[in-house]
C-alpha cells in the first residue's frame, strides 16, 4: 500500500470513528435501504422532531409534516453524505417542509409583526389564560409551553433548536441567517420568556 | 430572583414531559407515522434498482457540472460510456457493489428496541402512557419467559443518551432503546452499577433478542 493510500485509510478510519450512531445507521440506511435502520432512526429521532414542529404549529400539522420530513428522508436517502449531522439534516427537512404548509395555506400565520405588537403584559395574560384553559381540561399545568407559545415565531424556532442541542452555527445554517441574527433571537426569546415565567 | 439559562433548558426538558403525559394523541400519532413511513419505504424499496442508482450517480456528478464545461464534456461522455456497458447487462451488479462498499464504508450498528412498539400504539385503547409502557413491558416479559440465552457477548459501555451504545469485540455498535433499557431494568435483566466505560456481558436469545445485560464478575475475553 502506498503512502498516500494509507494516509487516506486512516484519515477515512479517523472520520468514520467520529461518525455518531445516527449518522452510522443514515449511512446504512442510504447504502442498503434496510428497515431496521430507518426504524431506529425514527425511534430516536421521532419524539423530538414531532415537539419541534408542534411548538411552531399544533398537532395535526405537526403529525402531517413529520410524515412528509420522514418520507422526504427515505427519498433522499442519497443526498445524505458522511459528515454531514443526521439530527441538523433532519430538523432542516422539517422546517422547510413545515414554511412550504404555511405558504401554501394562507390561513395559517407565519409572521413576526403580529406578536411583536402585544405588550409584556398582554403576553403574560394570554400565556396565563392557555394555562387555564389546559386545567380546565385536566390537563396538567404546563406554564412553559404556554410562555414559549406566545415569543414570535423566528425567536420561538432558534430558542427550542438550541434547547435541542444545535450550536448557533448550525441554527444559522438551517434557518439560513446570519450566526448574530440567530443569537439575537435567542436572546430575545430568553429574555421575554424570562419576564413571563417570572410574572406568571 | 432571575430565572438562569439553565433553569430554562430544564423547563423546556420537564415542558416535553408533561406534554407527553398530556398529549396521549402524539404517541398514537407518532405510531401512525412511524407504521406509515415504514411502509413507504417497503414500497421505495421494491422500486427500480435502476431508478435508484441514477438519482446516486446524478447526486455525485452534480458537482463536476457546476465546475467547468470541460469536465462536464467529459461526464457526459462517462454517462454515455456507462450507459452502453448497462446495456450489456454488467454494470449494474458491478456498480452497486461499489457503491456500498467504497462510498458508505460503515461499521454496523445493531439496534435493539420493542418489535411491533408502533402497532402496539396504535391499537392500545386506552391512553394512559404508563398502560402503554405496561403493555410493552408484559409483552417483553412473555416473550423472554420461554425463551434462553443462547450467546454471551462482551462489550462496553460507550455513552448514555436516554438510550444505550455498546461497542463488542467486532467493533459494531449496540444501541439499546430507551424503553427498553425501562423495561429490562423493572424485570431485574440489568445487574451492576453500569456507566460509561463499564465493560458487560450482552446476553442474547436464538433470535438475537437482548435478554439481560450484566457486569460480569469476571473480566470476559473477546
Amino acid at each position: 500500500m502506498s503512502i498516500g493510500a494509507s494516509l487516506q485509510s486512516l484519515f477515512q478510519g479517523k472520520r468514520e470513528k467520529a461518525l455518531g450512531v445516527s449518522e452510522r445507521l443514515m449511512l446504512q440506511y442510504s447504502a442498503k435501504g434496510d428497515e431496521a435502520s430507518l426504524a431506529a432512526l425514527f425511534d430516536l429521532h421521532s419524539t423530538k422532531l414531532f415537539y419541534f414542529l408542534k411548538i411552531l404549529s399544533d398537532s395535526t400539522i405537526a403529525e402531517d409534516i413529520s410524515q412528509r420530513t420522514w418520507i422526504k428522508v427515505i427519498e433522499h436517502r442519497h443526498l445524505f453524505k458522511s459528515g454531514d449531522n443526521f439530527q441538523a439534516w433532519l430538523f432542516t427537512i422539517g422546517r422547510r417542509a413545515l414554511i412550504d404548509e404555511f405558504r401554501k395555506n394562507a390561513k395559517l400565520e407565519y409572521s413576526n409583526e403580529a406578536v411583536e405588537q402585544f405588550t409584556v403584559s398582554e403576553l403574560v395574560k394570554h400565556a396565563h389564560s392557555s394555562v387555564e384553559d389546559d386545567v380546565a381540561k385536566g390537563l396538567e399545568k404546563d406554564v412553559f409551553k404556554a410562555c414559549l407559545a406566545q415569543l414570535p415565531y423566528k425567536q420561538k424556532e432558534a430558542l427550542s433548536l438550541q434547547f435541542e442541542g444545535f450550536s448557533l452555527s448550525q441554527i444559522a445554517d438551517m434557518c439560513g441567517a446570519e450566526k448574530e441574527t440567530v443569537k439575537t433571537r435567542i436572546r430575545y426569546a430568553k429574555d421575554s420568556l424570562k419576564i413571563m415565567l417570572e410574572k406568571l | 430572583m432571575s430565572i438562569s439559562d439553565k433553569e430554562l433548558q430544564e423547563a423546556f426538558r420537564r415542558s416535553q414531559l408533561v406534554q407527553k403525559q398530556n398529549d396521549s394523541t402524539a404517541q398514537e400519532a407518532n405510531a401512525r407515522v412511524r407504521a406509515n413511513v415504514l411502509a413507504h419505504n417497503k414500497v421505495n424499496s421494491n422500486g427500480s434498482d435502476t431508478e435508484r442508482m441514477f438519482a446516486a450517480l446524478a447526486s455525485h456528478l452534480r458537482p463536476y457540472f457546476a465546475s467547468s464545461t470541460l469536465r462536464f464534456t467529459a461526464v457526459a461522455f462517462a454517462i454515455v460510456a456507462m450507459l452502453g456497458v448497462y446495456n450489456i447487462g454488467t454494470f449494474q451488479s458491478r456498480h452497486s457493489q461499489g457503491m456500498q462498499t467504497a462510498a458508505h464504508s460503515v461499521d454496523i450498528v445493531n439496534y435493539h428496541g420493542f418489535e411491533g412498539e408502533g402497532e402496539l400504539l396504535a391499537n392500545n385503547l386506552n391512553n394512559d402512557y404508563q398502560a402503554r409502557f405496561n403493555a410493552y413491558t408484559r409483552q417483553y416479559v412473555e416473550r423472554s419467559l420461554v425463551v434462553k440465552a443462547v450467546t454471551q457477548q462482551p462489550a462496553t459501555l460507550q455513552s448514555q443518551d436516554g438510550y444505550w451504545l455498546l461497542v463488542n469485540c467486532e467493533n459494531q455498535q449496540v444501541v439499546v432503546s430507551e424503553s427498553l433499557i425501562a423495561s429490562l431494568n423493572i424485570n431485574g435483566r440489568i445487574e451492576g452499577d453500569i456507566n460509561v466505560g463499564t465493560q458487560v456481558a450482552l446476553a442474547f436469545d436464538s433470535q438475537g433478542r437482548i435478554l439481560s445485560i450484566k457486569q460480569p464478575t469476571k473480566p470476559l475475553m473477546c
